[in-house]
């Protein structure tokens, strides 16, 4: 190999989107260029005299096999796990206690960033022209060292995020339970009675809505509630209008208990014997409790949704109020939120979907709040994604909304952040809303550039088509600056920049 | 479900007993229909075991037939489990309903 051909197949290594793996091919490259069967990373942590040792190659398959030369209990020699190196150390054959091995010092702009040791080198000295191709190798591997180090300490950073968001949930968990508590009522309810199915059915205005269905076809429970139960508004009184129809559905006897908040009929419990089971008027009192109790939880869960609308409410205030801090990113989330759903109706997602979309786009980047405080706005960046996910999951949202608020800064390609994913383990809504927040972010203009003109943003859209972006949102969004049909992208201030 | 029909107090006394449920819905329409033709009526729930909502439901549906022709049309004596279901339903709040036979034809 030529030294040129040395040089990008280092630095080739650097498109490796996952950081871990990343190191791994600079250790395999560097083996392979000295002939050697192992390789170990030393990386500097703070102090540039103290390494330690970040990771091995080729270790595990040193080790001995089973028992089969009687070795059981042979301790394989292991490398040192911390070097302390001097300032002007060059690359040199040292003794390890695995054996001599080659140590290749890695500089970058900033000062040392590690040490690579390859080997054990049988004869002392490394085959003809290794030491040369790994010096030559050397300063492009400590870019890509360097790289991959950043990426997956911030990565691990982003984990401990998500696992302090993690407690949170569990704390909050117990509370949002009220949906199955309604559920396993009507089944003691059921069970208790001897009937051989209910359901439980909101009320709104006359109209009854399933709630919970224990025992019965969904077809029937749904019959039953919209067309034959009957509720006088003036008494709260129900009862069933028709019982020929009640007959056809195979019903036999049903019970019908309206479930009354202040003085209106809130919601309906009803008992229905098919004939297989019989309603025993002695349950009644008991009834009369299961009753009460579903009518508190309901209750409860309506309370709960209130809390959940006025919460989300302070978290788009909040948002905004983010917004609000400098001219550039006055009206950012609105912004994100109009091109967002521009992309979703081109896309043709339904109207739930865009909904749950425009939801997770008003909040996106509520999680600097956060970590507005962070002394290291690089780290608080990586973690915002992560923490404006805490604040929305452990509610009952649309599907999407979390995951989108999670990954509106991730490349399909896998080189975003915080977690690297990539391709289809993106939501698709997370895969609209990080177009949007490009959009808004890149192109809006600040106090440094002015905004890019709908052209110039759709050849970058362009560019980024299957790297950046998702191919068939970036067609989406071309195709709407194209014609232009996008929303304006920009913050007001000043010219386009083409 | 059974019933008995007989003439007191210039009303038609309607007994019903056992359960009232679906399954009679079409006997206690045609008991009732007949009676409300001959004026005012009282329905005697002293032996019924159970009833249902549908049974209820035909109640209702004579009560308001009786509003209808100018009569009346009330309910007495229920059983414990009569009374509790009425109670449950809040028919009770929409139905005329008497604790005794003689308290519904003197009212």
């Amino acid at each position: 190999m030529s030294d040129d051909e040395i040089r990008d197949r280092a630095l080739a290594l650097a498109w490796i989107a996952d950081p871990e793996e990343r190191l791994d091919e600079v250790l395999e490259l560097a083996s392979s260029l000295a002939g050697t069967t192992r390789a170990h990373l030393y990386l500097a942590a703070g102090d540039e005299r103290r390494l330690h040792l970040e990771r091995t190659y080729g270790l595990s398959a040193a080790a001995p096999r089973g028992d089969a030369e009687g070795g059981a209990g042979v301790a394989l020699p292991l490398p040192p796990l911390e070097l302390r190196v001097a300032e002007d150390e060059d690359a040199r054959i040292v003794p390890t206690p695995e054996g001599s091995f080659f140590s290749v010092p890695l500089r970058g702009a900033n000062g040392l960033v590690g040490t690579i040791r390859v080997g054990p080198i049988a004869s002392g000295k490394l085959p003809r022209g290794a030491e040369k191709d790994l010096r030559t190798a050397a300063p492009q591997l400590a870019v890509v060292v360097a790289g991959a180090h950043e990426a997956a300490t911030l990565r691990r950073r982003a984990g401990d995020a998500e696992k302090r968001v993690a407690v949170g949930r569990r704390l909050q968990g117990s509370s949002l339970e009220t949906g199955r508590f309604v559920t396993l009522l009507l089944r003691l309810a059921v069970r208790s009675t001897g009937a051989d199915g209910g359901f439980v059915a909101l009320a709104d205005e006359g109209r009854l809505t399933l709630r919970a269905i224990a025992g019965l076809e969904e077809y029937t429970a749904a019959a039953l509630a919209t067309d034959l139960v009957e509720i006088v508004a003036e008494t709260q009184s129900a009862f069933l209008r028709d019982a020929d129809a009640a007959e056809r559905l195979g019903v036999r006897s049903m019970l019908a208990v309206p479930l009354i908040a202040g003085a209106r009929v809130e919601a309906l419990l009803a008992l229905v014997d098919l004939g297989g089971g019989r309603l025993d008027p002695a349950s009644l009192v008991l009834l009369e409790t299961l009753a009460e109790h579903i009518r508190l939880m309901l209750g409860n869960e309506q309370l709960f949704d209130e809390f959940v609308d006025r919460y989300l409410q302070t978290l788009r205030g909040l948002a905004e109020s983010l917004d609000a801090r400098s001219p550039a990113t006055f009206g950012h989330h609105a912004r994100v939120a109009a091109i967002a759903d521009a992309v979703a109706a081109e896309l043709g997602l339904s109207p739930d979907a865009r909904d749950a979309l425009r939801t997770a786009a008003l909040v996106h980047d509520v999680g600097l709040a956060g970590v507005a405080a962070s002394p290291d706005a690089y780290v608080a960046d990586i973690e915002h994604p992560t923490i404006g996910a805490g604040m929305l999951e452990s509610l009952p949202l649309a599907p999407g909304v979390v995951e989108a608020v999670e990954g509106h800064h991730e490349w399909f390609d896998g080189w975003g952040f915080p977690r690297g994913a990539r391709g289809h383990q993106l939501h698709p809504l997370a895969r609209i809303l990080a177009l949007a927040e490009f959009g808004v972010e890149a192109a809006g203009g600040d106090s440094v550039q002015p905004p890019w003109s709908p052209s110039r943003l759709a050849e970058e859209i362009r560019e980024r088509r299957g790297s950046q972006f998702d191919p068939e949102v970036a067609d989406a969004a071309v195709r709407l600056l194209d014609g232009g049909r996008m929303p304006d992208h920009t913050n007001g201030g000043g010219q386009w920049s083409t | 479900m059974e019933h008995v029909t007989r003439r007191e107090g210039g009303a038609t006394i309607v007994e019903l007993s056992g359960d009232v449920d679906v399954g009679g819905a079409q006997q206690l329409r045609d008991v009732l229909g007949d009676a409300l033709t001959e004026g005012p009526v009282v329905v005697d729930l002293s032996n019924v075991r159970f009833i249902d909502s549908a049974g209820i439901g035909l109640l209702v549906t004579a009560h308001r037939r009786a509003i209808e022709q100018g009569t009346t049309f009330a309910i007495a004596a229920p059983s414990e489990g009569a009374q509790r279901v009425l109670s449950l339903t809040r028919t009770d709040r929409l139905l005329v309903v008497h604790p005794t036979i003689e308290a519904a034809l003197g009212g």
